[in-house]
């Protein structure tokens, strides 16, 4: 069966079809909310929510839409939902607060940092940048997406990315100055 | 290689989590329960729908019943119209004077046989009371007329030309003077058909 056809069937409320896109995709939308809750647990529920709340609006798409990207969509706007209702992060003084723009650090050879540790340490950003961070760095989402996912001025996305995006080159740097002295203490 | 180039290139490694074994059960649960139950307005229309068919099953039993025991009383009646002693014939005629409020065709026709042919003339005077309580039924009318032309007992042809005169049946009249005019006639008889006459005509 194609996408087409599955989008179809889902449209019809088949239970096959259904369990068939979710067999497909629930993996990638639990990275994608595991990344930005930080929990198994929610992450799980709010995969299963977004799932259901998909087959509930499929009618709503056309049927050459990519299901994935819709899907994760539905899945990220959830995991905000949630934040905003338990840990109140981006707050309404972060949309008016009116700022230069700061200007993002460049890091080169970051190929030599293995993904474990960039993982680990986009996970020790304050809250508020890390999920800016994952959502453009790893989600792929322009400034503009996220602004509306968060409810948030672009230019105020633009800034916490830029210290977000900082925080995490002074972590991997500071990394990246250790190994070095490891290395030469050793020789 | 910058960041951002780093993390696309190892896109696949940021996706390396996997849901728990038990979350598929989970969701096939909730999946179930939540898009694949019956409507609600599907529910409340079966349970319309059931609450009506058994309002329709007891109403018929409700009627079955009364319609059996309708026929059981018919036939109880007509047994007794039918039977050999006067008595008897006089018992069915009463419980159908008590008994049956509606017609009863089958009755009536018994009555109106009764009337034309029984040889007990208190058989006969209380048929026509049972009959009487259907003033309307235009064959117990005709039939009373009729009954007038033939009968021979002077207690009979009275009650009859009463009932007739009770009934304003104007058909009557050409009977009625005919009994007046007939020679053999008793003279009470004469006199309760002239005054059916007048009270006709009024």
């Amino acid at each position: 069966m194609n996408q087409k056809d599955i989008i179809q069937k889902c449209k019809q409320n088949d239970y096959t079809a259904q369990i068939e896109v979710y067999n497909t995709y629930k993996n990638l939308l639990y990275n994608s909310c595991f990344r930005i809750l930080k929990s198994r647990e929610d992450a799980e529920d709010l995969v299963q929510d977004a799932f259901i709340k998909g087959f509930e609006k499929i009618h709503q798409v056309h049927n050459d839409v990519n299901i994935a990207a819709w899907f994760r969509r539905i899945a990220i706007n959830l995991c905000f939902d949630k934040i905003r209702k338990e840990k109140n992060i981006f707050s309404l003084e972060d949309s008016k607060e009116i700022e230069s723009e700061l200007e993002e650090m460049g890091f080169e050879n970051a190929e030599e940092i293995s993904i474990d540790f960039i993982k680990e340490c986009i996970n020790k950003l304050k809250e508020k940048y890390r999920v800016i961070v994952v959502l453009y760095l790893i989600e792929e989402y322009n400034h503009r997406e996220i602004s509306e996912i968060l409810q948030i001025n672009e230019s105020t996305v633009r800034n916490q990315y830029a210290r977000g995006k900082n925080q995490l080159i002074t972590l991997l740097q500071k990394h990246t100055k250790n190994e070095f002295k490891r290395t030469h203490r050793a020789t | 290689m910058n960041l951002k180039e780093h993390i696309e290139q190892h896109k696949n490694e940021f996706d390396s989590e996997k849901m728990s074994a038990t979350s598929e059960v989970l969701f096939k649960k909730r999946l179930q329960g939540e898009l694949h139950q019956p409507k609600k307005s599907k529910m409340v229309y079966l349970r319309f729908i059931a609450v009506a068919a058994s309002i329709v099953l007891v109403l018929s039993i409700f009627f079955w019943n009364q319609n059996s025991n309708e026929l059981t009383k018919t036939s109880e009646v007509l047994a007794f119209l039918n039977n050999e002693s006067a008595g008897k014939r006089l018992e069915g005629v009463y419980k159908f004077d008590d008994e049956f409020k509606k017609e009863d065709s089958k009755i009536i026709n018994t009555l109106i046989k009764i009337l034309h042919n029984d040889a007990n003339a208190n058989v006969k005077i209380a048929t026509i009371d049972a009959l009487l309580k259907f003033p309307s039924n235009d064959n117990v009318r005709t039939n009373l007329i009729i009954a007038l032309e033939k009968e021979k007992t002077p207690l009979v042809q009275i009650k009859i030309i009463k009932s007739l005169s009770f009934l304003r049946e104007h058909r009557a009249q050409k009977t009625l003077e005919e009994i007046i005019n007939n020679n053999e006639t008793f003279p009470i008889v004469k006199s309760n058909a002239a005054l059916a006459i007048n009270q006709l005509k009024q």
